[in-house]
Protein backbone atom coordinates (compact mmCIF):
# COMPACT_ATOMS: atom_id res chain seq x y z
CA UNK A 1 0.00 0.00 0.00
CA UNK A 2 2.86 2.18 0.00
CA UNK A 3 2.32 3.94 -3.66
CA UNK A 4 -0.84 4.41 -5.29
CA UNK A 5 -0.85 3.94 -9.39
CA UNK A 6 -2.82 6.01 -11.45
CA UNK A 7 -2.11 3.98 -14.57
CA UNK A 8 -4.65 1.61 -14.70
CA UNK A 9 -7.34 4.41 -14.31
CA UNK A 10 -5.61 6.82 -16.57
CA UNK A 11 -8.07 7.13 -19.03
CA UNK A 12 -10.72 7.58 -16.64
CA UNK A 13 -9.18 10.20 -14.79
CA UNK A 14 -8.34 12.15 -18.29
CA UNK A 15 -11.96 12.05 -18.97
CA UNK A 16 -13.29 13.30 -15.83
CA UNK A 17 -10.78 15.94 -16.02
CA UNK A 18 -11.93 17.09 -19.41
CA UNK A 19 -15.64 16.89 -17.83
CA UNK A 20 -14.48 19.60 -15.57
CA UNK A 21 -12.57 21.92 -18.36
CA UNK A 22 -15.21 22.01 -20.71
CA UNK A 23 -17.28 22.91 -17.79
CA UNK A 24 -14.65 25.83 -17.13
CA UNK A 25 -14.16 26.85 -20.25
CA UNK A 26 -18.00 27.42 -20.91
CA UNK A 27 -17.92 29.38 -17.90
CA UNK A 28 -15.40 32.04 -19.33
CA UNK A 29 -16.16 32.10 -23.02
CA UNK A 30 -18.37 34.83 -24.09
CA UNK A 31 -18.74 33.01 -27.32
CA UNK A 32 -22.57 32.04 -28.06
CA UNK A 33 -21.67 29.00 -29.89
CA UNK A 34 -19.15 27.68 -27.48
CA UNK A 35 -17.21 26.57 -30.72
CA UNK A 36 -13.78 26.06 -27.77
CA UNK A 37 -16.10 23.79 -25.63
CA UNK A 38 -16.71 21.83 -29.03
CA UNK A 39 -12.87 21.93 -30.05
CA UNK A 40 -11.68 20.99 -26.68
CA UNK A 41 -14.28 18.08 -26.06
CA UNK A 42 -13.38 16.56 -29.55
CA UNK A 43 -9.45 16.79 -28.85
CA UNK A 44 -9.87 15.65 -25.28
CA UNK A 45 -11.60 12.19 -26.81
CA UNK A 46 -9.34 11.66 -29.71
CA UNK A 47 -6.01 12.33 -27.31
CA UNK A 48 -7.76 9.56 -24.93
CA UNK A 49 -8.78 7.31 -28.01
CA UNK A 50 -5.33 7.20 -29.13
CA UNK A 51 -4.23 6.47 -25.78
CA UNK A 52 -6.38 3.18 -25.64
CA UNK A 53 -5.53 2.47 -29.08
CA UNK A 54 -1.69 1.93 -27.67
CA UNK A 55 -2.52 -1.01 -25.64
CA UNK A 56 -5.28 -3.01 -27.05
CA UNK A 57 -3.87 -6.07 -26.34
CA UNK A 58 -2.96 -6.30 -22.63
CA UNK A 59 -2.88 -8.68 -19.73
CA UNK A 60 -5.80 -8.12 -17.23
CA UNK A 61 -5.36 -5.96 -14.55
CA UNK A 62 -7.50 -6.12 -11.13
CA UNK A 63 -6.76 -3.30 -9.36
CA UNK A 64 -8.22 -0.48 -6.76
CA UNK A 65 -8.97 -3.14 -4.26
CA UNK A 66 -10.47 -5.34 -6.54
CA UNK A 67 -12.91 -2.70 -7.78
CA UNK A 68 -11.35 -1.72 -11.27
CA UNK A 69 -10.43 -3.87 -13.97
CA UNK A 70 -8.33 -2.85 -17.11
CA UNK A 71 -8.52 -5.66 -19.86
CA UNK A 72 -8.50 -6.28 -23.50
CA UNK A 73 -12.40 -6.37 -23.02
CA UNK A 74 -12.70 -3.10 -21.80
CA UNK A 75 -9.99 -1.19 -23.35
CA UNK A 76 -12.14 -2.67 -26.78
CA UNK A 77 -15.45 -1.40 -25.49
CA UNK A 78 -14.26 2.05 -24.35
CA UNK A 79 -12.69 2.66 -27.68
CA UNK A 80 -15.88 1.75 -29.36
CA UNK A 81 -18.10 3.86 -26.94
CA UNK A 82 -15.51 7.10 -27.27
CA UNK A 83 -15.60 6.80 -31.38
CA UNK A 84 -19.29 6.55 -31.17
CA UNK A 85 -20.17 9.19 -28.59
CA UNK A 86 -17.57 11.71 -30.40
CA UNK A 87 -18.91 11.07 -33.57
CA UNK A 88 -22.41 11.93 -31.97
CA UNK A 89 -21.20 14.76 -30.72
CA UNK A 90 -20.11 15.93 -34.84
CA UNK A 91 -23.73 15.37 -35.56
CA UNK A 92 -24.91 17.32 -32.21
CA UNK A 93 -22.84 20.23 -32.98
CA UNK A 94 -25.02 21.44 -35.18
CA UNK A 95 -28.23 19.97 -34.60
CA UNK A 96 -27.99 22.26 -30.85
CA UNK A 97 -27.14 25.26 -33.07
CA UNK A 98 -30.08 26.50 -34.20
CA UNK A 99 -32.07 25.42 -30.75
CA UNK A 100 -32.37 26.36 -27.20
CA UNK A 101 -29.05 24.35 -25.64
CA UNK A 102 -27.33 25.42 -23.50
CA UNK A 103 -24.41 24.16 -25.63
CA UNK A 104 -21.41 24.27 -23.41
CA UNK A 105 -23.63 22.10 -20.66
CA UNK A 106 -24.41 19.56 -23.45
CA UNK A 107 -20.47 19.15 -24.37
CA UNK A 108 -19.66 18.25 -20.50
CA UNK A 109 -22.81 16.09 -20.04
CA UNK A 110 -21.54 13.69 -23.22
CA UNK A 111 -18.18 13.58 -21.85
CA UNK A 112 -19.38 12.91 -18.29
CA UNK A 113 -21.43 10.09 -19.57
CA UNK A 114 -19.00 8.85 -21.36
CA UNK A 115 -16.88 8.64 -18.12
CA UNK A 116 -20.40 6.93 -16.54
CA UNK A 117 -19.63 3.89 -19.70
CA UNK A 118 -16.07 3.81 -18.92
CA UNK A 119 -16.79 2.77 -15.80
CA UNK A 120 -19.05 0.15 -16.07
CA UNK A 121 -17.26 -1.68 -18.69
CA UNK A 122 -14.02 -2.02 -16.31
CA UNK A 123 -15.83 -2.50 -13.17
CA UNK A 124 -15.13 -5.44 -11.09
CA UNK A 125 -17.02 -4.56 -7.73
CA UNK A 126 -20.76 -4.05 -7.72
CA UNK A 127 -20.28 -0.72 -6.38
CA UNK A 128 -18.22 0.63 -9.93
CA UNK A 129 -20.91 -1.06 -12.10
CA UNK A 130 -23.73 0.54 -10.00
CA UNK A 131 -21.96 4.00 -9.99
CA UNK A 132 -21.10 3.89 -13.42
CA UNK A 133 -24.80 3.32 -14.54
CA UNK A 134 -25.74 5.55 -12.37
CA UNK A 135 -23.24 8.43 -13.69
CA UNK A 136 -24.70 7.59 -17.48
CA UNK A 137 -28.52 7.02 -16.78
CA UNK A 138 -28.97 10.93 -14.53
CA UNK A 139 -26.69 12.65 -17.40
CA UNK A 140 -28.84 10.87 -20.08
CA UNK A 141 -32.08 12.09 -17.65
CA UNK A 142 -31.03 15.91 -18.19
CA UNK A 143 -29.97 15.68 -21.85
CA UNK A 144 -32.92 14.61 -22.68
CA UNK A 145 -35.10 17.51 -20.99
CA UNK A 146 -32.12 19.68 -22.01
CA UNK A 147 -34.45 21.71 -24.73
CA UNK A 148 -36.54 23.18 -22.27
CA UNK A 149 -39.66 24.80 -24.20
CA UNK A 150 -39.79 21.24 -25.99
CA UNK A 151 -42.79 19.48 -24.56
CA UNK A 152 -42.04 16.25 -25.83
CA UNK A 153 -38.36 15.76 -24.99
CA UNK A 154 -39.80 17.23 -21.18
CA UNK A 155 -42.28 14.70 -20.99
CA UNK A 156 -39.36 12.01 -23.02
CA UNK A 157 -37.34 12.92 -20.15
CA UNK A 158 -39.56 11.76 -17.12
CA UNK A 159 -40.71 8.70 -18.66
CA UNK A 160 -36.87 7.48 -19.07
CA UNK A 161 -36.57 9.09 -15.30
CA UNK A 162 -39.11 6.59 -13.66
CA UNK A 163 -38.59 3.70 -15.79
CA UNK A 164 -34.44 4.54 -15.04
CA UNK A 165 -34.81 4.58 -11.51
CA UNK A 166 -37.29 1.58 -11.05
CA UNK A 167 -34.63 -0.29 -12.95
CA UNK A 168 -32.00 0.91 -11.06
CA UNK A 169 -34.34 -0.08 -8.08
CA UNK A 170 -34.73 -3.41 -9.17
CA UNK A 171 -31.05 -4.06 -9.58
CA UNK A 172 -30.17 -2.93 -6.23
CA UNK A 173 -32.82 -5.38 -4.79
CA UNK A 174 -30.94 -7.75 -6.30
CA UNK A 175 -27.58 -7.21 -6.01
CA UNK A 176 -28.11 -6.50 -1.99
CA UNK A 177 -29.61 -10.33 -2.00
CA UNK A 178 -26.43 -11.67 -3.91
CA UNK A 179 -24.44 -9.29 -1.23
CA UNK A 180 -26.21 -11.11 1.63
CA UNK A 181 -26.07 -14.36 0.19
CA UNK A 182 -22.18 -14.70 -0.57
CA UNK A 183 -21.12 -11.88 1.54
CA UNK A 184 -19.01 -10.02 -1.12
CA UNK A 185 -19.50 -7.33 -3.47
CA UNK A 186 -16.57 -7.85 -5.81
CA UNK A 187 -17.68 -9.68 -8.93
CA UNK A 188 -14.95 -12.26 -8.55
CA UNK A 189 -15.16 -13.42 -5.54
CA UNK A 190 -18.88 -13.36 -5.82
CA UNK A 191 -18.52 -16.11 -8.68
CA UNK A 192 -16.38 -18.19 -6.31
CA UNK A 193 -18.99 -17.81 -3.55
CA UNK A 194 -21.47 -19.33 -5.56
CA UNK A 195 -19.83 -22.08 -7.20
CA UNK A 196 -19.61 -23.93 -4.04
CA UNK A 197 -23.25 -24.57 -4.19
CA UNK A 198 -25.22 -23.70 -0.48
CA UNK A 199 -28.49 -23.94 0.81
CA UNK A 200 -28.92 -20.64 -0.22
CA UNK A 201 -29.29 -21.17 -4.36
CA UNK A 202 -33.35 -20.47 -3.86
CA UNK A 203 -32.82 -16.73 -2.40
CA UNK A 204 -29.55 -16.52 -5.08
CA UNK A 205 -32.18 -17.62 -7.80
CA UNK A 206 -34.88 -14.94 -6.89
CA UNK A 207 -32.00 -12.37 -6.95
CA UNK A 208 -30.94 -13.07 -10.18
CA UNK A 209 -34.72 -12.95 -11.16
CA UNK A 210 -34.31 -9.04 -9.95
CA UNK A 211 -30.68 -8.10 -11.93
CA UNK A 212 -31.71 -9.71 -14.62
CA UNK A 213 -35.14 -7.73 -14.73
CA UNK A 214 -32.72 -4.38 -14.09
CA UNK A 215 -30.76 -5.26 -17.00
CA UNK A 216 -33.57 -5.89 -18.85
CA UNK A 217 -35.12 -2.41 -18.74
CA UNK A 218 -31.67 -0.62 -19.71
CA UNK A 219 -31.08 -2.55 -22.63
CA UNK A 220 -34.87 -1.98 -23.49
CA UNK A 221 -35.67 -5.80 -23.22
CA UNK A 222 -39.41 -6.83 -23.36
CA UNK A 223 -41.26 -6.81 -21.25
CA UNK A 224 -39.49 -4.37 -20.17
CA UNK A 225 -39.18 -1.50 -23.01
CA UNK A 226 -42.36 0.97 -22.80
CA UNK A 227 -39.95 3.48 -22.33
CA UNK A 228 -37.75 3.01 -25.33
CA UNK A 229 -40.30 4.13 -28.36
CA UNK A 230 -41.52 6.98 -26.47
CA UNK A 231 -37.68 8.48 -25.49
CA UNK A 232 -36.34 7.93 -28.52
CA UNK A 233 -39.44 10.09 -30.36
CA UNK A 234 -39.54 12.85 -27.41
CA UNK A 235 -35.98 13.31 -27.35
CA UNK A 236 -33.60 15.80 -29.54
CA UNK A 237 -32.54 13.80 -31.75
CA UNK A 238 -28.69 14.08 -31.33
CA UNK A 239 -29.37 12.69 -28.26
CA UNK A 240 -31.55 9.62 -29.51
CA UNK A 241 -28.28 9.35 -31.61
CA UNK A 242 -26.54 8.74 -28.75
CA UNK A 243 -28.60 7.31 -26.56
CA UNK A 244 -29.24 4.40 -28.83
CA UNK A 245 -25.83 3.79 -29.99
CA UNK A 246 -23.41 3.77 -27.01
CA UNK A 247 -24.74 3.44 -24.08
CA UNK A 248 -25.44 -0.61 -25.54
CA UNK A 249 -22.08 -1.13 -25.63
CA UNK A 250 -21.63 -0.16 -22.09
CA UNK A 251 -24.99 -2.12 -21.63
CA UNK A 252 -23.28 -5.39 -22.88
CA UNK A 253 -19.79 -4.44 -20.63
CA UNK A 254 -22.37 -4.17 -17.93
CA UNK A 255 -24.08 -7.28 -18.72
CA UNK A 256 -20.61 -9.63 -19.24
CA UNK A 257 -19.12 -7.98 -16.28
CA UNK A 258 -22.58 -8.69 -14.04
CA UNK A 259 -23.80 -12.04 -15.62
CA UNK A 260 -20.51 -13.60 -16.51
CA UNK A 261 -17.85 -12.49 -14.49
CA UNK A 262 -20.26 -12.25 -11.51
CA UNK A 263 -23.40 -14.75 -11.93
CA UNK A 264 -21.18 -17.52 -13.74
CA UNK A 265 -22.23 -20.31 -11.22
CA UNK A 266 -25.66 -18.80 -11.92
CA UNK A 267 -25.93 -19.08 -15.91
CA UNK A 268 -28.61 -21.80 -16.22
CA UNK A 269 -31.21 -19.28 -14.68
CA UNK A 270 -29.82 -15.94 -15.87
CA UNK A 271 -29.96 -17.69 -19.53
CA UNK A 272 -33.47 -18.92 -19.12
CA UNK A 273 -34.75 -15.94 -17.99
CA UNK A 274 -32.59 -13.92 -21.13
CA UNK A 275 -33.95 -16.35 -23.98
CA UNK A 276 -37.36 -15.25 -23.06
CA UNK A 277 -36.62 -11.80 -22.99
CA UNK A 278 -34.94 -11.98 -26.92
CA UNK A 279 -37.71 -14.36 -28.06
CA UNK A 280 -40.20 -12.07 -26.95
CA UNK A 281 -38.39 -8.77 -27.83
CA UNK A 282 -37.83 -10.44 -31.35
CA UNK A 283 -40.84 -10.59 -32.28
CA UNK A 284 -42.76 -7.91 -30.29
CA UNK A 285 -40.01 -5.38 -32.00
CA UNK A 286 -40.41 -6.64 -35.47
CA UNK A 287 -44.06 -6.91 -35.52
CA UNK A 288 -44.84 -3.61 -34.29
CA UNK A 289 -42.29 -1.95 -36.03
CA UNK A 290 -44.18 -2.76 -39.20
CA UNK A 291 -47.11 -0.56 -38.03
CA UNK A 292 -44.92 2.42 -37.51
CA UNK A 293 -45.15 5.75 -39.36
CA UNK A 294 -42.66 7.53 -37.53
CA UNK A 295 -39.41 6.57 -38.44
CA UNK A 296 -37.92 7.25 -35.01
CA UNK A 297 -40.44 4.86 -33.55
CA UNK A 298 -40.01 2.55 -36.25
CA UNK A 299 -35.73 2.92 -35.30
CA UNK A 300 -36.93 2.48 -31.49
CA UNK A 301 -38.72 -0.89 -32.12
CA UNK A 302 -35.99 -2.32 -34.92
CA UNK A 303 -33.48 -1.22 -31.94
CA UNK A 304 -35.65 -4.12 -29.34
CA UNK A 305 -35.58 -6.36 -31.72
CA UNK A 306 -31.76 -6.12 -32.73
CA UNK A 307 -31.58 -6.48 -28.34
CA UNK A 308 -33.36 -9.18 -28.75
CA UNK A 309 -30.53 -10.91 -31.17
CA UNK A 310 -28.10 -9.30 -29.32
CA UNK A 311 -29.31 -11.45 -26.34
CA UNK A 312 -29.72 -14.60 -27.82
CA UNK A 313 -26.04 -14.48 -28.30
CA UNK A 314 -25.75 -14.83 -24.19
CA UNK A 315 -28.17 -17.93 -24.54
CA UNK A 316 -25.38 -19.87 -26.08
CA UNK A 317 -23.36 -19.68 -23.13
CA UNK A 318 -19.91 -19.82 -24.54
CA UNK A 319 -17.28 -17.36 -25.79
CA UNK A 320 -18.12 -17.91 -29.17
CA UNK A 321 -21.43 -16.76 -28.13
CA UNK A 322 -20.81 -13.58 -25.82
CA UNK A 323 -18.10 -12.78 -28.88
CA UNK A 324 -20.85 -12.42 -31.63
CA UNK A 325 -22.91 -10.32 -29.16
CA UNK A 326 -20.01 -7.93 -28.76
CA UNK A 327 -19.47 -8.43 -32.70
CA UNK A 328 -23.72 -7.38 -32.84
CA UNK A 329 -23.28 -4.30 -30.04
CA UNK A 330 -20.72 -2.63 -32.05
CA UNK A 331 -22.34 -3.09 -35.19
CA UNK A 332 -25.97 -1.98 -34.22
CA UNK A 333 -24.36 0.84 -32.43
CA UNK A 334 -22.76 2.07 -35.48
CA UNK A 335 -25.91 1.53 -37.43
CA UNK A 336 -28.51 3.44 -34.94
CA UNK A 337 -25.65 6.42 -34.64
CA UNK A 338 -25.89 6.32 -38.61
CA UNK A 339 -29.53 6.14 -38.67
CA UNK A 340 -30.35 8.94 -36.12
CA UNK A 341 -27.85 11.03 -37.72
CA UNK A 342 -29.93 10.45 -40.87
CA UNK A 343 -32.19 12.44 -39.17
CA UNK A 344 -30.51 15.17 -37.48
CA UNK A 345 -28.90 16.12 -40.89
CA UNK A 346 -32.58 16.21 -41.94
CA UNK A 347 -34.18 18.34 -39.69
CA UNK A 348 -34.13 22.09 -39.74
CA UNK A 349 -34.79 24.70 -36.70
CA UNK A 350 -37.91 23.68 -35.41
CA UNK A 351 -38.58 21.15 -37.39
CA UNK A 352 -37.73 17.44 -38.15
CA UNK A 353 -38.58 14.76 -41.01
CA UNK A 354 -40.09 12.32 -38.79
CA UNK A 355 -42.23 10.49 -40.50
CA UNK A 356 -41.93 8.61 -43.31
CA UNK A 357 -43.84 10.15 -45.50
CA UNK A 358 -41.89 13.35 -44.78
CA UNK A 359 -38.87 11.65 -46.56
CA UNK A 360 -41.32 10.93 -50.00
CA UNK A 361 -39.02 11.15 -53.13
CA UNK A 362 -35.99 11.94 -51.29
CA UNK A 363 -34.22 9.55 -53.91
CA UNK A 364 -35.35 11.56 -56.93
CA UNK A 365 -34.69 15.51 -55.04
CA UNK A 366 -31.04 13.87 -53.39
CA UNK A 367 -29.37 10.77 -54.44
CA UNK A 368 -26.74 10.68 -52.49
CA UNK A 369 -28.50 11.04 -49.06
CA UNK A 370 -31.23 8.65 -50.60
CA UNK A 371 -28.31 6.10 -51.10
CA UNK A 372 -27.08 6.44 -47.42
CA UNK A 373 -30.40 5.81 -45.99
CA UNK A 374 -30.57 3.40 -48.32
CA UNK A 375 -27.01 1.97 -46.55
CA UNK A 376 -28.58 2.20 -43.01
CA UNK A 377 -31.47 0.15 -43.76
CA UNK A 378 -29.96 -2.99 -45.61
CA UNK A 379 -27.57 -3.37 -42.90
CA UNK A 380 -29.68 -2.99 -40.39
CA UNK A 381 -32.23 -5.79 -41.97
CA UNK A 382 -28.75 -7.91 -42.12
CA UNK A 383 -28.41 -8.17 -45.81
CA UNK A 384 -24.88 -9.02 -46.76
CA UNK A 385 -22.11 -7.04 -47.47
CA UNK A 386 -22.66 -4.70 -44.88
CA UNK A 387 -21.96 -4.53 -41.04
CA UNK A 388 -25.31 -5.48 -39.78
CA UNK A 389 -25.22 -8.94 -41.37
CA UNK A 390 -21.90 -10.71 -40.21
CA UNK A 391 -22.67 -10.39 -36.72
CA UNK A 392 -26.22 -11.88 -36.69
CA UNK A 393 -24.29 -14.60 -39.01
CA UNK A 394 -22.14 -15.40 -35.95
CA UNK A 395 -25.41 -15.29 -33.19
CA UNK A 396 -26.66 -18.10 -35.31
CA UNK A 397 -23.84 -20.03 -35.62
CA UNK A 398 -22.89 -19.95 -32.03
CA UNK A 399 -26.69 -21.08 -31.48
CA UNK A 400 -26.31 -23.77 -33.96
CA UNK A 401 -22.76 -24.92 -32.60
CA UNK A 402 -24.90 -24.93 -29.48
CA UNK A 403 -27.23 -27.31 -30.48
CA UNK A 404 -30.24 -24.54 -30.47
CA UNK A 405 -30.93 -24.62 -34.17
CA UNK A 406 -34.74 -24.29 -33.30
CA UNK A 407 -34.15 -21.11 -31.75
CA UNK A 408 -31.95 -20.07 -34.61
CA UNK A 409 -34.43 -20.72 -36.84
CA UNK A 410 -36.96 -18.80 -35.42
CA UNK A 411 -34.60 -15.45 -35.49
CA UNK A 412 -33.83 -16.23 -39.15
CA UNK A 413 -37.86 -15.92 -39.85
CA UNK A 414 -38.04 -12.81 -37.68
CA UNK A 415 -35.10 -11.20 -39.64
CA UNK A 416 -36.71 -11.84 -43.05
CA UNK A 417 -40.08 -10.34 -41.35
CA UNK A 418 -38.18 -7.45 -40.38
CA UNK A 419 -36.90 -7.04 -43.98
CA UNK A 420 -40.41 -5.82 -44.62
CA UNK A 421 -40.26 -2.30 -43.07
CA UNK A 422 -36.24 -1.52 -43.38
CA UNK A 423 -37.27 -2.16 -47.48
CA UNK A 424 -40.52 -0.10 -47.03
CA UNK A 425 -38.32 2.84 -45.83
CA UNK A 426 -36.38 2.03 -49.21
CA UNK A 427 -39.59 2.13 -50.82
CA UNK A 428 -40.80 5.21 -49.68
CA UNK A 429 -37.76 6.86 -50.24
CA UNK A 430 -37.00 5.95 -54.12
CA UNK A 431 -40.50 5.40 -55.45
CA UNK A 432 -43.36 8.06 -53.67
CA UNK A 433 -43.81 10.66 -55.06
CA UNK A 434 -42.01 14.16 -53.33
CA UNK A 435 -44.26 16.48 -51.32
CA UNK A 436 -41.88 19.17 -50.41
CA UNK A 437 -38.57 20.28 -50.95
CA UNK A 438 -35.68 19.02 -49.08
CA UNK A 439 -33.44 21.32 -46.87
CA UNK A 440 -30.50 19.92 -44.97
CA UNK A 441 -28.40 21.40 -42.26
CA UNK A 442 -25.93 23.42 -43.94
CA UNK A 443 -22.71 22.06 -42.67
CA UNK A 444 -19.89 20.30 -44.02
CA UNK A 445 -18.57 18.40 -41.04
CA UNK A 446 -22.19 16.68 -40.56
CA UNK A 447 -22.61 15.53 -44.19
CA UNK A 448 -19.02 14.89 -44.35
CA UNK A 449 -19.51 12.57 -40.52
CA UNK A 450 -22.60 11.08 -42.55
CA UNK A 451 -21.28 10.06 -45.42
CA UNK A 452 -18.25 8.32 -43.40
CA UNK A 453 -20.90 6.53 -41.05
CA UNK A 454 -22.90 4.91 -43.67
CA UNK A 455 -19.79 3.94 -45.90
CA UNK A 456 -18.11 2.65 -42.53
CA UNK A 457 -21.19 0.47 -42.42
CA UNK A 458 -20.14 -1.36 -46.00
CA UNK A 459 -16.09 -1.19 -45.69
CA UNK A 460 -16.57 -2.47 -42.22
CA UNK A 461 -18.86 -5.03 -43.63
CA UNK A 462 -15.85 -5.87 -46.18
CA UNK A 463 -13.63 -7.10 -43.26
CA UNK A 464 -16.12 -8.59 -40.57
CA UNK A 465 -13.29 -11.12 -39.60
CA UNK A 466 -11.01 -9.06 -38.42
CA UNK A 467 -13.31 -7.37 -35.85
CA UNK A 468 -14.83 -10.71 -34.69
CA UNK A 469 -11.16 -12.02 -34.41
CA UNK A 470 -10.44 -9.08 -32.05
CA UNK A 471 -13.89 -9.82 -29.81
CA UNK A 472 -12.81 -12.98 -29.68
CA UNK A 473 -9.31 -12.52 -28.02
CA UNK A 474 -11.13 -9.59 -26.09
CA UNK A 475 -13.17 -12.28 -24.26
CA UNK A 476 -10.86 -15.91 -24.36
CA UNK B 1 -34.77 -10.59 19.73
CA UNK B 2 -34.89 -8.59 16.36
CA UNK B 3 -33.23 -11.41 13.88
CA UNK B 4 -31.99 -10.79 9.98
CA UNK B 5 -35.27 -12.57 8.75
CA UNK B 6 -37.38 -9.85 10.83
CA UNK B 7 -35.42 -6.68 8.61
CA UNK B 8 -35.23 -8.95 5.69
CA UNK B 9 -39.02 -8.88 5.70
CA UNK B 10 -39.68 -4.98 6.28
CA UNK B 11 -37.59 -4.08 3.78
CA UNK B 12 -39.35 -6.45 1.46
CA UNK B 13 -42.91 -5.28 2.04
CA UNK B 14 -41.42 -1.18 1.60
CA UNK B 15 -40.28 -2.83 -1.47
CA UNK B 16 -43.49 -4.23 -2.45
CA UNK B 17 -45.27 -1.05 -1.72
CA UNK B 18 -42.98 1.27 -3.55
CA UNK B 19 -43.41 -1.04 -6.48
CA UNK B 20 -46.97 -0.73 -5.91
CA UNK B 21 -47.20 3.10 -5.38
CA UNK B 22 -45.51 3.13 -8.87
CA UNK B 23 -47.67 1.29 -10.66
CA UNK B 24 -51.74 2.00 -8.79
CA UNK B 25 -50.05 5.95 -8.73
CA UNK B 26 -51.66 7.67 -11.79
CA UNK B 27 -52.51 11.57 -10.36
CA UNK B 28 -49.04 12.75 -9.19
CA UNK B 29 -45.24 12.61 -10.74
CA UNK B 30 -44.35 13.63 -7.02
CA UNK B 31 -45.64 10.62 -5.19
CA UNK B 32 -43.67 8.86 -8.18
CA UNK B 33 -40.53 10.27 -7.10
CA UNK B 34 -41.50 9.47 -3.36
CA UNK B 35 -41.92 5.85 -4.44
CA UNK B 36 -38.61 5.50 -6.32
CA UNK B 37 -36.67 7.18 -3.04
CA UNK B 38 -39.05 4.32 -1.06
CA UNK B 39 -37.38 1.48 -3.05
CA UNK B 40 -34.17 2.85 -2.71
CA UNK B 41 -34.31 3.19 1.12
CA UNK B 42 -35.59 -0.68 1.44
CA UNK B 43 -32.21 -1.68 -0.71
CA UNK B 44 -30.23 0.00 2.03
CA UNK B 45 -31.97 -1.51 4.93
CA UNK B 46 -31.52 -4.62 2.76
CA UNK B 47 -27.80 -3.61 3.02
CA UNK B 48 -27.32 -2.66 6.56
CA UNK B 49 -29.02 -5.69 7.65
CA UNK B 50 -26.58 -8.05 6.15
CA UNK B 51 -23.60 -5.88 6.37
CA UNK B 52 -24.22 -6.13 10.22
CA UNK B 53 -25.27 -9.99 9.76
CA UNK B 54 -21.97 -10.93 7.98
CA UNK B 55 -19.51 -8.54 10.04
CA UNK B 56 -18.23 -6.85 6.43
CA UNK B 57 -18.49 -3.35 5.86
CA UNK B 58 -18.56 -3.35 2.76
CA UNK B 59 -22.57 -3.03 2.37
CA UNK B 60 -22.42 -0.02 4.75
CA UNK B 61 -20.35 1.68 2.45
CA UNK B 62 -22.71 0.54 -0.64
CA UNK B 63 -25.48 2.27 1.50
CA UNK B 64 -23.61 5.47 1.73
CA UNK B 65 -23.22 5.73 -1.88
CA UNK B 66 -26.86 4.71 -2.80
CA UNK B 67 -28.32 7.64 -0.63
CA UNK B 68 -25.43 10.11 -2.61
CA UNK B 69 -26.97 8.86 -5.61
CA UNK B 70 -30.25 8.92 -4.32
CA UNK B 71 -29.91 12.53 -3.60
CA UNK B 72 -28.79 13.34 -7.37
CA UNK B 73 -31.18 11.32 -8.61
CA UNK B 74 -34.32 13.29 -6.38
CA UNK B 75 -32.49 16.54 -7.49
CA UNK B 76 -32.66 15.13 -11.33
CA UNK B 77 -35.83 14.28 -11.00
CA UNK B 78 -37.19 17.14 -9.04
CA UNK B 79 -35.48 19.05 -12.08
CA UNK B 80 -37.06 17.64 -14.91
CA UNK B 81 -40.29 18.15 -13.20
CA UNK B 82 -40.40 21.68 -12.87
CA UNK B 83 -39.30 21.86 -16.50
CA UNK B 84 -42.77 19.79 -16.99
CA UNK B 85 -44.63 22.46 -15.11
CA UNK B 86 -43.63 24.79 -16.86
CA UNK B 87 -44.94 23.56 -20.18
CA UNK B 88 -47.37 22.24 -19.28
CA UNK B 89 -48.75 23.61 -15.90
CA UNK B 90 -49.62 20.43 -15.01
CA UNK B 91 -47.88 17.26 -13.02
CA UNK B 92 -50.56 14.90 -13.71
CA UNK B 93 -49.62 11.40 -15.08
CA UNK B 94 -52.67 10.79 -17.11
CA UNK B 95 -51.70 13.85 -19.51
CA UNK B 96 -47.87 12.73 -19.85
CA UNK B 97 -49.73 11.39 -22.76
CA UNK B 98 -48.26 13.14 -26.16
CA UNK B 99 -45.77 10.49 -26.90
CA UNK B 100 -47.69 7.07 -28.19
CA UNK B 101 -48.08 4.73 -30.58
Amino acid sequence: MNSFDITPFLPEVLMLILACLVLMIDLYSNDREKQLCYVTTQIGLVAILVYLLGQVNIEPVVAYGGTFVKDSLSQLLKIGIIIISGVSLVYARVFIRGRRFLRGEYYSLTVFAVLGMMVMVSANHMLSLYLGLELLSLTLYAMIAMERDNKLGVEAAIKYFVTGAIASGFLLYGISLLYGVTGHLQLDSMAKALAVEGDFSLVAKFAVVFVVAGLAFKLGLVPFHMWLPDVYQGAPVSVTALIASAPKIAGFGFAIRLLVDGLEPLAIDWQQLLLVAGIVSIALGNLVAIAQDNFKRLLAYSGIAHMGYFILGFYAGDNGGYAASMFYVLAYALMALAAFGLIVFMSRSGYEYETLDDMRGLGRKNPWYALMITFVMVSMAGLPPFIGFWPKLEIFRSLVASGYWQLAVYAIVFSVVGLYYYLRVIKVVYFDAPEQEFSFLPSRSIRFAITFNCISLLLLGLIPDSIYRYCLMALS
Amino acid sequence: MIGLSDYLFVAAILFAISVAGIIINRKNVITLLMCIELMLLSVNINFIAFSRYLDDLQGQIFVFFILTVAAAEAAIGLAILVALFRNRSTIDVEELNQLKG
